[in-house]
């Protein structure tokens, strides 16, 4: 008896003293493995007079017990103890540089098309695209522009020398539109454009977003409406102050100059709205009736409303972009600031 | 055209200020571009004088010392002055004490060389009435001494400048903008009633003979004889030209200008005296020949009418005159043009030769066909009056059959005008809209209303311009904005759009920023890339090196990327997308192009990483992950091709998607590079966007719940095998079984015999209805291993 009390402590002492779980697990094969010292302890029971045997029986497996609890106590610490090692070797500056690629982005005037898309599709719009490399015919003719206009003069345009030309704007798309798809129509039609004029404020190659509106009662009000709305999201304004003022385009009549009140003075007067307080951001008016006769749509019955604007302002005026040449010098240092 | 504010105002006057007024012309179409002062500075203490007596300066000998008379009394002021024309009796305009000159310089009394000076005698310049000048103003002889300058000169003026659209040339006269402002001021129309200036010789000594009166309707024509050699332009008449930028010439010359100015009818005087025999209108002979005002020679094509006489051709008609026939200082008797030219025969004509004048643009634009006349006798009145003279008889040549000559009526109903402007206005607004513009109801009693246009009314056709002129005088403001209605319908372009909005995401996840370069490239840079192919060239370039169209956004790119180079950006990613123009004339395509270049290394340079320039497999990747993205992980073949001389030929590679050829992708080539003048490797890839199939729908597979095995082999095999065609057989074993097939080693050199090469693979099976025994996984590599051996004679390596 005497002895198993003893034998007890000395474990427990043991147990305690571990400081690796392969230490503890020796002790639990000595103690209570299949030779272990307790396991031998019960096996010898058989041999005693049946009451000591259960006496003693009960003493050993009470000791037994202990001990396994202490076994358990101790692993659990060991691990606990592990794993806060473990932590602490670990850790990682969590200011070093993120590793992987990096993120590239849209060129600012394709982010730009596609806010302009965005509002449009809202509105049930359709994407059209067209050849650039167009004939006298679509470009100017079907547009009410015939040879000679005088009109022809405010566009320098690019020709090839078999006549057909770069197309000086995108309303050609129009033409293109109301012949495969008639009336009713809502179409938008981003894409590049060419001019034959290259300076400080004119690149030979811009991009313009066409529109054009065609259905039963469509009124110069509603072209007012919906493009006094665009201009609002597009500027995220919703008071953004919007002129309408006569103009002329030869495939428009009435015609219309559309201005915005300068977005960095707020109309008080700059140097970007030239003392103004008026930044002028489209052209548009009601689908001339010679362009629906040309693509044999009935004017009597369908009406509507085209516009055209210039991307390259609308992002000079959203990301306040001071040069137009920028745009097509692919500096990394400029594309990857949008 | 610009033209000054006190001129205009004496035509309409409404009771608004300046600013108000170019609103107004801004707002209706008639944009003011700038509206500025005429005098940029006050000039008080600006005095007219006159030179009493002149004395040499005793100590300079370009200085003369003047005593200027500047009021009524008979005091003088002693000025010394240094221009040669200084002289006793002309006037002149003083600088009195304390005058303040343009460039800020205050006026003192002072001594110049000993002398005293009490004042300065000014040059043209020195007041701003000329970019530069030469000797001090000589003003006309009446003018009143001790009057201030600007009161004298109209100072206190502004100059409107207005962008007349070109639909508006009835507007290119003070006359044309004073209907405009009385129109949108209900003002009555100014119509001033000029004098007939009768003719004080009774015949006429010239013969006009038109044999164009398509292109020429009505052709007035005037002698006038013994004019003023020394004739001098009225200060009024030059400073209203100054205004408008038109030079002062010559007396004649000077009122044909102004006379243009106010009505807005070109005329053209000749030297009576340099005509041979009788005036002709006509249509030029082919590849006639006529030296202009400007002494330009011009070859004539026969659609461009022309004035002539026996001696050829004197003048393109309503354009520009000859030199031939030209006044000079010593002409005395003139032939005096005033012809009513149609449009369509003016049209495009100067600008096919590269010039415009102050003429065409009004002709081409329509001139009034009814103005004729009056300006006739408006111009005989000034030159008689300022240069003297007898005058002929008007010689008129008149077609009075031109439809420009009858008037046209238009019938617009006045729902039309409110279906189209979204408005409510009643018939008599409408009406009295019109009415401001002199465009007169004819027929009352109908529901649509007819109109007569004016005369000088180019613009106005067809009902709509009717509504457009309602609108602009209402005033678009007005009109209420309004939602539009619409029907709705499935947009399918959208879905269309989809493709590249992916792809582009992809590369731009992948790090590339996209680019956009120009459409047009230089010849020699692209022949670098595609030597020999036959492109679209422009005829009007904005220079050599912008002249060929692209077939190939390459390169653009690789332009780009020299740019970037050179300013010590050496990771570069670019891609494109836009149109390509693939061959010429009648074989031209366009084609949407989706390009990229990669260069530098593989990632942005990082801690933890080792740097690696990119090569062929990270082009690879991106295209594959560029086509995951469009639904196509798998179906995608590679074939070795070096089609163009940039690229790498043991480096490069067209692409299939599905047996479609979809673009190439590859490296450079090391002697591209050395003529492109390029260090580093570049990759890229060019994909035809349009040539992309529609991904097919996903049909779903069911998962197995059995376990997944994976057996590893290295293989000894001929290096030339590519590794795709080893790759595709063995997926031909078994395919059911065979779930993933992974090259995850390639190795040459130590251990491998020359001309072979190690390929480690790692293949995937399991059944779909079943655990797969050892059994059935030895034997599976059994197979697998036996093909190998006999199709390519593989050997397992140890």
């Amino acid at each position: 008896m005497q002895d198993l009390h003893a034998l007890q402590i000395t474990i427990e002492k043991e147990i305690a003293n571990t400081n690796t779980l392969d230490q503890l697990e020796e002790i639990r094969l000595r103690v209570l493995g299949k030779k272990g010292v307790l396991t031998e302890q019960l096996k010898s029971l058989g041999a005693m007079p049946e009451e000591q045997r259960r006496e003693m029986g009960q003493q050993v497996n009470l000791i037994k017990e202990k001990i396994q609890s202490s076994l358990a106590l101790q692993k659990e610490d060991l691990q606990q103890r592990l794993v806060d090692a473990a932590l602490e070797k670990e850790k990682v500056d969590i200011t070093l540089p993120a590793r992987g690629q990096t993120q590239g982005n849209l060129h600012p005037i394709t982010q730009t098309i596609r806010r302009v898309e965005q509002y449009f599709i809202s509105c049930g719009f359709s994407i059209e695209t067209g050849p650039e490399i167009e004939t006298e015919y679509y470009n100017f003719e079907a547009l009410n522009t015939p040879d000679n206009h005088p009109a022809r003069a405010l566009h320098d345009t690019f020709y090839f020398p078999d006549g057909r030309l770069l197309r000086s704007h995108t309303s050609p798309v129009q033409i293109h539109a109301l012949e495969s798809r008639g009336a009713p129509l809502r179409v938008i039609a981003p894409g590049r454009v060419y001019r034959c004029d290259s300076d400080v404020t004119h690149t030979p190659m811009f991009h313009q977003v066409e529109g054009l509106m065609l259905d039963e009662g469509i009124t110069f009000g509603d072209l007012k409406g919906l493009l006094q709305d665009f201009l609002a999201f597009f500027f995220d304004k919703e008071n953004l102050g919007v002129r309408f003022r006569a103009s002329y385009f030869p495939f428009t009549e009435p015609s219309a100059e559309v201005d915005i009140q300068c977005v960095k003075c707020e109309g008080k007067g700059c140097r970007i709205c030239k003392q103004t307080g008026w930044l002028e951001i489209l052209g548009c008016g009601m689908v001339h009736p010679n362009v629906l006769l040309q693509a044999n749509i009935s004017p009597d019955k369908f009406q509507g409303f085209a516009f055209g604007m210039g991307m390259e302002r609308l992002a000079m005026l959203r990301y306040s972009v001071g040069d137009i040449r920028w745009y097509f010098e692919n500096d990394l240092r400029f594309l990857s600031q949008f | 055209m610009k033209i000054s504010e006190k001129w205009l105002r004496e035509w309409a006057n409404p009771a608004i200020s300046g600013n108000e007024m170019i609103e107004q012309l801004t707002m209706a179409g008639l944009e003011v571009e700038s509206y500025l002062p005429v005098c940029s500075g006050s000039l008080e203490k600006f005095v007219v004088g006159e030179i009493t007596q002149t004395q040499a300066h005793p100590n300079a000998s370009k200085l003369t010392v003047c005593q200027v008379r500047v009021d009524n009394s008979n005091a003088h002021l002693q000025i010394v002055c240094g221009a040669s024309n200084a002289r006793v009796g002309i006037k002149v305009v003083v600088a009195l004490i304390d005058a303040q000159m343009l460039d800020g310089l205050v006026i003192n009394a002072r001594e110049l060389r000993g002398v005293p000076s009490a004042g300065m005698l000014c040059a043209a310049d020195e007041i701003g009435l000329a970019a530069q000048s030469e000797g001090i103003i000589e003003l006309p002889m009446d003018a009143p001494v001790g009057m201030p300058i600007t009161e004298y000169l109209q100072l206190s003026d502004n100059v409107i400048e207005v962008n007349i659209t070109p639909n508006r040339g009835d507007c290119l006269s003070v006359r044309g903008l004073a209907r405009e402002l009385c129109a949108l001021n209900r003002l009555p129309m100014p119509n001033p009633s000029y004098i007939d200036v009768e003719s004080t010789l009774s015949t006429t000594s010239i013969k006009i003979n038109n044999l164009a009166p398509e292109g020429c309707p009505t052709y007035l024509g005037r002698v006038i004889r013994g004019i003023r050699k020394n004739a001098i332009t009225p200060i009024w008449i030059q400073e209203r030209l100054r205004r408008s930028g038109i030079r002062s010439i010559s007396c004649v010359v000077d009122i044909g200008n102004f006379v243009m100015l106010e009505l807005g009818q070109p005329m053209h005087a000749f030297d009576l005296n340099k005509l041979s025999g009788e005036i002709c209108v006509r249509w030029a002979k082919a590849d006639e020949l006529l030296n202009t005002l400007d002494e330009k020679e011009i070859k004539l094509s026969p659609d461009v009418l022309t004035i002539a006489d026996d001696s050829g051709v004197i003048a393109m008609a309503g354009i520009m005159g000859g030199i031939s026939t030209a006044i000079s200082s010593e002409t005395t008797d003139i032939f005096l043009e005033c012809a009513f030219f149609t449009p369509a025969s003016i049209m495009g004509r100067a600008r096919r030769y590269g010039f415009q004048t102050d003429s065409s643009v009004r002709f081409e634009r329509g001139v009034d066909p009814a103005l004729q006349k009056i300006a006739m006798h408006r111009a005989t009145q000034l030159i008689t009056e300022i240069a003297g003279g007898t005058v002929e008889p008007i010689v008129a040549v008149v077609e009075s059959t031109d439809r420009h000559s009858k008037k046209r009526t238009i019938s617009l109903s006045i729902s039309q005008v409110n279906r189209v402007l979204g408005t409510s206005l009643k018939r008599d607004e409408v009406v009295d809209i019109l009415a401001s513009l002199e465009i007169a109801l004819k027929d009352k009693n109908n529901e649509v209303a007819v109109f007569e246009v004016p005369s000088f009314r180019f613009d106005l056709n067809i009902p709509h311009d009717l509504i457009e002129e309602v609108a602009r005088i209402y005033g678009y403001a007005r009109i209420k904005p309004t939602t539009p209605l619409a029907r709705l319908k499935e947009n399918n372009q959208v879905l269309h759009q989809e493709k590249q909005t992916q792809a582009e995401s992809v590369l731009t996840a992948l790090g590339f920023y996209e680019a956009i370069t120009y459409s047009f490239v230089d010849p020699q840079w692209h022949a670098l890339f595609f030597p020999q192919i036959q492109q679209m060239q422009l005829l009007n370039p904005i220079s050599q090196e912008m002249s060929l169209m692209r077939n190939s956004l390459l390169p653009g790119l690789f332009q780009a990327l020299k740019y970037n180079l050179a300013r010590q950006q050496h990771r570069v990613r670019l891609f494109e997308r836009g149109l390509s123009f693939q061959g010429k004339d009648n074989a031209l395509a366009q084609t949407m192009l989706l390009s990229g270049i990669l260069c530098g290394s593989n990632f942005p340079v990082q801690w933890g990483l080792k740097e690696q320039a990119i090569d062929f497999f990270d082009v690879k990747g991106v295209v594959e992950q560029l086509f995951a993205s469009l639904g196509f992980s798998e179906g995608l073949r590679y074939e070795a091709s070096s089609r163009f001389p940039f690229m790498h030929p043991g480096q490069s590679a067209d692409i299939y998607c599905h047996h479609v050829l979809v673009g190439y992708l590859g490296m450079t080539h090391p002697g591209f590079l050395n003529k492109a003048d390029i260090k580093p490797q570049v990759g890229f890839f060019e994909l035809s966007l349009e040539n992309i199939p529609e991904p097919m729908v996903t049909l779903c597979k069911e998962v197995s719940s059995f376990p997944m095995i994976k057996r590893d082999i290295a293989i000894l095999v001929d290096k030339q095998i590519p590794a795709e065609v080893i790759i595709q057989q063995i997926r031909k074993i078994d395919s059911s079984l065979l779930q993933q097939i992974n090259l995850f080693d390639i190795y040459e050199g130590n251990g491998v015999p020359v001309g072979l090469r190690s390929i480690a693979i790692s293949l995937f099976v399991q059944h779909s209805k079943r655990t797969l025994t050892d059994t059935d996984v030895n034997g599976y590599m059994t197979k697998v291993l036996d093909l190998l051996q006999t199709q390519f004679e593989a050997k397992l390596r140890d």
